[in-house]
C-alpha cells in the first residue's frame, strides 16, 4: 500500500478548512454590526409583543409529522407524471401500487383518529 | 425496459403485502376482527411465503432486472425470518404490548421481514439498504410498542438514535463503493473488483471500513453493541426475542451477501477486520453477561457474544464458514427463541419476572418449561451433542481451516467462560429456593399458542441435531449460491 494514494485526501481537508476558513473570516469582517435594534425579531414593522417561548398543542407536531410523510409521497409522483407515458402499463401499474399504499396509510391515520385536533 | 421476472420476488410481496393487510386489521369495529385478524392474516401470510420460498428453491433467478435475486441463499435465510416471525407472533400472544395493539404489532413485524427477506436477496446496494431501513424503522416502533413503559419508550428512542447513526455510516460505505466502481449493482462490483487489482486502494478500504462498522452497529457487534443491553431490556420481550433472532440474521446476510459474495477477492483486507470484531464481541459479550442479573440483560449480552460467533464464520472467508453461519442461525433461532419464551412467559406471572430471582425453583414447578429451558441454555453454551454444539463446531473448525486457529481458540475460550452464566440460570432454576415459600409465587395457565412456539423451538434444538447432516446439506448449498455467477 503507497501513502501517496492518500494525498488527495489530505488535499480535500486542506481544501475544506481553507473554504471554511475564508467565508469565515470574510463575513466576520464585512457583516454588519449588531445593534439592540437590529437584534429585535421582525414583525412586519410592529414592536415585538408577547415573548416567542409560549406552549402550544402538540397535536401540530403530529399534523407536520403527517404532512411531512404525504408531502414526500406527492413529491415521488411529480416525476413520474413527467415520464409515464413512456413507462406505459408497467408505470401505471407501480404508480397504482404506490397510491394504494398512500390511501391506505390516509385511511390509517383517519381511523386512527390522528387527523382530529383534540 | 429491464426484465421483471415478479414471480421470484413473490416471498417479499407477499409478505410485505400482509403486513399491510394485518395493520388495517386493527382498524375495525369488531372485536374478533381487531383481536384475531392481524395475527391470522400474518401467519397466512407467513406460510404462502414459505410455500413460495419451497417453489422457487433451486438455482438463482432474478427479479425487477437484477435488484431482487431468488437464489438459495436467500431464500434459506428468508424461511429464517419467517420462522422467526411465527414463533414472535404466537410467544406474543396475549401480551400486554399485543393485545391492544394486535394490528400494529403484527403488521410491523411482517414489514420487519419483507425487509429483511429484501436484505438477504438484495441484488444491488440500493435495495439492500432500503431493506436494512425497512427493518430498522419498524423495529424502532416495535420496540417503544409499549408506551405506557417508560423503559420501552427509552429502548425505541435509543435504537433510533443510534440504528440512525449506524444506518448512515453504512450509507456512506456504500456511497464510496459506487464511487469505486461506478455501479450499485452487486454483480457488477464485484467484476470491477474482482482480481487483485484494486487490493490496498484507498477509497475501497474506506469503503469496506464503513461498511463493516455500519453493519456492526446492526449486528450488535463490539464496539458497536453499546445501545444492544438497553434497548433489548426496555423493549417487549418477544419483540426482544425477534431483534435477537432474525434481526441479527439479516446483519449477517448482509455480512456474507457483501463480503463473501461481492468481494471475496479483497479477503486479505477485510477478514482481518472481522476476525478483531469477532474476538471483540466474545470476549465483551461472555464477561459483560456473568455480572448480569436481569435474565433479559444477560441474554442481550449472550446475543452480542453469539455475534462474535457468528462472525468467525464470516472472517474465514470460506465457502465453509458461510455454510457455518447459515446453519448456526437456523439453531441460534431454535435456541435464543425458547431461552425468551420462558422469560415472556415468566414475566406475566410476576412482576420483575425478567429477574433471576424471580426464577428460584421454578424449573421444578414447571418441569416441561424446565426442561426446554435446560436445553436451551445447553444449547447456547454448546454442549454436545445439542445443536449448539454443532454449529460453534463448525464455525470454529471453518476458522482452522482457513489458519485462523486463533480465533477458535478465542471463541472455545469463550464458550467456556459462557457456561458460568448458563450455568447460573440453571442452577437457580432447578435449585434454588423462592424467597417467600418453598414453590414460586403465582404460577399462571400458559396460552396455547405461546405454548406451542415455545415447544416448537424446544424440539427443534434436538432436532437440528439428530437431522444436522441435511441441514447443514441445506445450508453449503445456500453458501455455495453466495458465490454462484
Amino acid at each position: 500500500m503507497e501513502l501517496s494514494a492518500y494525498l488527495p485526501i489530505l488535499v480535500f481537508f486542506a481544501l475544506g478548512l481553507a473554504v471554511g476558513g475564508a467565508i469565515l473570516t470574510l463575513s466576520k469582517i464585512v457583516r454588519p454590526k449588531h445593534t439592540l435594534v437590529k437584534d429585535l425579531p421582525y414583525e412586519s414593522g410592529i414592536l415585538g409583543g408577547t415573548p416567542a417561548r409560549q406552549r402550544f398543542s402538540i397535536d401540530f407536531y403530529l399534523t407536520a409529522m403527517l404532512f411531512i410523510v404525504f408531502d414526500i409521497e406527492l413529491a415521488f409522483l411529480y416525476p413520474v407524471a413527467l415520464t409515464l407515458r413512456d413507462d406505459g402499463l408497467l408505470g401505471l401499474v407501480v404508480l397504482i401500487v404506490f397510491v394504494f399504499t398512500i390511501v391506505e396509510a390516509l385511511v390509517y391515520i383517519w381511523k386512527k383518529k390522528a387527523l382530529e385536533w383534540r | 425496459m429491464t426484465h421483471l421476472n415478479v414471480v421470484a420476488a413473490t416471498p417479499q410481496i407477499i409478505v410485505a403485502a400482509a403486513g399491510v393487510l394485518a395493520m388495517s386489521m386493527g382498524l375495525f369495529n369488531r372485536y374478533e376482527i381487531r383481536r384475531y385478524g392481524p395475527s391470522a392474516i400474518s401467519l397466512a401470510g407467513i406460510v404462502a411465503a414459505f410455500v413460495m420460498i419451497v417453489l422457487l428453491w433451486g438455482d438463482r433467478e432474478e427479479a425487477f432486472g437484477g435488484g431482487i435475486r431468488s437464489d438459495r441463499f436467500s431464500l434459506l435465510l428468508s424461511a429464517i425470518f419467517l420462522v422467526s416471525a411465527a414463533l414472535v407472533i404466537g410467544l406474543a400472544w396475549r401480551e400486554s404490548a399485543a393485545v391492544d395493539r394486535r394490528g400494529e404489532f403484527a403488521g410491523l413485524v411482517m414489514v420487519a421481514v419483507a425487509g429483511m427477506m429484501l436484505v438477504a436477496s438484495a441484488g444491488d446496494l440500493i435495495v439492500l439498504f432500503l431493506g436494512i431501513e425497512t427493518l430498522s424503522v419498524a423495529l424502532y416502533v416495535l420496540c417503544a410498542l409499549e408506551v405506557w413503559r417508560e423503559r420501552s419508550l427509552e429502548s425505541g428512542l435509543k435504537y433510533l438514535i443510534t440504528g440512525a447513526v449506524g444506518s448512515s455510516i453504512l450509507l456512506y460505505g456504500f456511497a464510496l463503493l459506487f464511487g469505486a466502481t461506478g455501479t450499485v449493482d452487486l454483480a457488477e462490483i464485484g467484476e470491477q473488483l474482482g482480481g487483485t487489482s484494486f487490493a490496498g486502494e484507498p477509497l475501497v478500504i474506506a469503503a469496506m471500513a464503513l461498511i463493516v462498522v455500519g453493519l456492526g452497529f446492526k449486528a450488535s457487534a463490539v464496539p458497536f453493541h453499546m445501545w444492544t443491553p438497553d434497548v433489548y431490556e426496555g423493549a417487549p420481550t418477544s419483540i426482544t426475542a425477534f431483534m435477537s433472532t432474525a434481526t441479527k440474521a439479516a446483519a449477517l446476510a448482509a455480512f456474507l451477501r457483501i463480503f463473501q459474495g461481492v468481494l471475496p477477492d479483497l479477503a486479505g483486507d477485510w477478514r482481518v477486520a472481522i476476525a478483531v470484531l469477532a474476538v471483540a464481541s466474545i470476549v465483551v459479550g461472555n464477561v459483560a453477561a456473568l455480572a448480569q442479573d436481569s435474565l433479559k440483560r444477560m441474554l442481550a449480552y449472550s446475543s452480542i457474544a453469539h455475534a462474535g460467533y457468528l462472525l468467525i464464520g464470516v472472517a474465514a472467508g470460506s465457502v465453509q464458514g458461510a455454510e457455518a453461519v447459515i446453519y448456526y442461525l437456523i439453531v441460534y433461532l431454535a435456541m435464543t427463541m425458547t431461552a425468551f419464551a420462558v422469560v415472556i412467559i415468566r414475566e406475566r406471572e410476576v412482576e420483575n419476572g425478567e429477574m433471576l430471582e424471580a426464577f428460584a425453583g421454578y424449573a421444578r414447578a414447571r418441569p416441561v418449561l424446565g426442561v426446554a429451558a435446560t436445553l436451551a441454555m445447553l444449547s447456547l453454551a454448546g454442549f454436545p451433542p445439542l445443536a449448539g454444539f454443532i454449529g460453534k463446531f463448525l464455525l470454529f473448525s471453518a476458522a482452522v481451516e482457513a489458519n485462523m486457529t486463533w480465533l477458535a481458540i478465542v471463541g472455545a475460550l469463550g464458550s467456556v467462560v459462557s457456561l458460568g452464566y448458563y450455568l447460573r440460570i440453571l442452577g437457580v432454576m432447578w435449585l434454588g429456593t423462592p424467597a417467600d415459600g418453598e414453590r414460586p409465587a403465582r404460577l399462571l395457565a400458559v396460552p396455547a399458542p405461546v405454548m406451542m412456539a415455545t415447544g416448537t423451538a424446544a424440539i427443534a434444538i434436538i432436532g437440528l441435531a439428530l437431522f444436522a447432516d441435511p441441514m447443514i446439506d441445506i445450508s453449503r448449498g445456500a453458501a455455495e449460491a453466495l458465490l454462484a455467477p
